[in-house]
């Protein structure tokens, strides 16, 4: 398996929303438990994808698999609904290095669906954060394959 | 109180909670007999009968004795070693954390509550709490089983004798305080240098009928000192209770007690081993050393370091009991 990458939260800044209340600054942020700290790619060969796996500080909780498109399937907490892996199925696609990276505007895509069920709509900055850190570090991502 | 009495206090009440029990089984067992035929005599017949008689009113009496016995058992209640060594423990990693969320740079000399960090906890249901928040109903526009946050543990502090509940429904916006908010919506700061809260450490307490006496005048168009400096002062505390999600009412009963109004306060949720939202972590400060940002990787490493420790406490508080 690969290093992990850490997620640098200067250059990959965490969404926050600012406001003024009587002068005073308010700024309403994610929690701490859902910014990912290290992210890292791979393939896993027990079950025959690439995988994109997020660490948050907390650690791992119970998991359901969503499938979001015929070959991209996310991984997520069942109470926090962290995203903890994407799982790309490259042997059907016969994807290589170069075709993955034609693939993240679809993995991308498949986050965003996450936001429009009614279960974890209220995630959404956590899924947009998680798919700005895949695109920035793309790179270091997909040498892992 | 003295420890002896305490004990004695807290054993009574169980005592009383048991025999309650007991009378009460008796009643339903006396109930059972059929003593209609008045030319029958059995064993203890008098107070069968006066049981069947009377079951109403001892039923009653029997429940309100009950509800005393278990008040006076928590009100008695003592501490055991096992949670003095927990609560030893959490206050511990608490300091620890405090160190590193102000920066490392607070003095000796820098007085515990001008920095503190709070564990708030979620509760359910709360069943008491002060001061009230109205006339008759003591939990003002909600109920016991609202879902509250109540103050669980508080760097330097080992008494717990602090009052404060915020109240935490499902619906974001009516989550009180920067700890409801943090709660409901991950991480929250109220204050931030330069744009800072309201200091209001030179705002002294005004009781209510004086309060009145002196908006009447502010409305009738008095320019006397007393009564503009008021109307300054209740603006300050108007503006430091919208920006905190609290009330006026409860701003002016924190400086009637001259407890520390911070002027920045950073809270963040708190999640348990299965990533369940379980209370907020607020961090206040009253002086020019705030919270560090919490996005920040030295806290998250403390965080990360905190939040081990907690589940291991956790874990290991419910092996033992």
């Amino acid at each position: 398996m690969t290093q992990w990458i850490e997620v640098n939260t200067e250059t990959i800044s965490p969404p926050t929303e600012s406001s003024e209340i009587h002068g005073v600054e308010i700024v309403v942020g994610l929690s701490p438990y859902d910014i990912p700290q290290k992210v890292r790619g791979y393939y896993d060969r027990h079950i025959n994808r690439f995988v994109i796996e997020f660490k948050y500080l907390a650690g791992r909780e119970r998991e359901l698999v969503q499938q979001e498109s015929d070959h991209i399937s996310l991984v997520v907490g069942k109470e926090s609904g962290c995203l903890y892996e994407i799982r790309v199925n490259v042997a059907e696609l016969n994807a290589d290095r170069v075709k993955l990276k034609m693939l993240l505007p679809e993995i991308g895509n498949a986050i965003q669906k996450l936001t429009k069920s009614p279960r974890f709509s209220a995630k959404k900055w956590h899924y947009e954060y998680a798919r700005d850190v895949i695109t920035k570090n793309a790179e270091q991502i997909l040498a892992g394959q | 109180m003295s420890r002896g009495l305490r004990l004695a206090l807290g054993w009574i009440s169980g005592a009383a909670e048991t025999v309650v029990i007991l009378a009460l089984a008796c009643v339903a067992f006396a109930l059972d007999v059929d003593a209609s035929d008045e030319s029958k005599h059995f064993l203890l017949e008098g107070a069968v009968r006066f049981a069947q008689e009377h079951a109403t009113e001892i039923g009653v009496s029997g429940l309100a004795f009950f509800a005393a016995g278990r008040l006076g058992k928590w009100l008695f209640a003592e501490r055991s070693e096992d949670t003095r060594i927990v609560d030893r423990l959490v206050v511990d990693a608490l300091d620890e954390f405090r160190l590193v969320a102000f920066g490392r740079q607070l003095s000796a000399a820098t007085p515990p509550d001008h920095n503190r960090v709070t564990y708030f906890r979620h509760r359910h249901f709360v069943w008491w709490i002060w001061p009230f928040r109205g006339i008759i109903w003591p939990w003002g526009k909600a109920f016991p089983g609202t879902g509250w946050l109540v103050i669980a543990y508080r760097s330097g502090h080992l008494t717990k004798r602090a009052r404060t509940v915020f109240l935490a429904p499902d619906h974001a916006a009516d989550c009180e305080g920067v700890a409801g908010q943090a709660y409901r919506r991950g991480a929250l700061r109220a204050g931030k240098a330069p744009k800072k809260l309201p200091d209001l450490s030179t705002v002294s307490y005004t009781g209510y009928w004086k309060a009145t006496l002196l908006q009447m005048r502010e409305f009738f168009g008095s320019t006397k000192p007393s009564v503009l400096n008021f109307a300054h002062e209740r603006q300050l505390v108007h503006a430091y209770a919208e920006a905190t999600y609290t009330s006026s009412r409860q701003i002016w009963y924190r400086l009637g007690k001259k407890r520390p109004c911070p002027t920045s306060i950073l809270g963040i949720q708190l999640r348990d081993h299965h990533n369940r939202p379980v209370g907020a972590l607020v961090m206040d400060s009253c002086n020019e050393h705030e919270c560090i940002d919490s996005d920040s990787t030295q806290f998250k490493q403390a965080l990360t370091k905190l939040t081990k420790k907690l589940r291991r406490i956790e874990r290991l508080t419910y092996e033992g009991s």
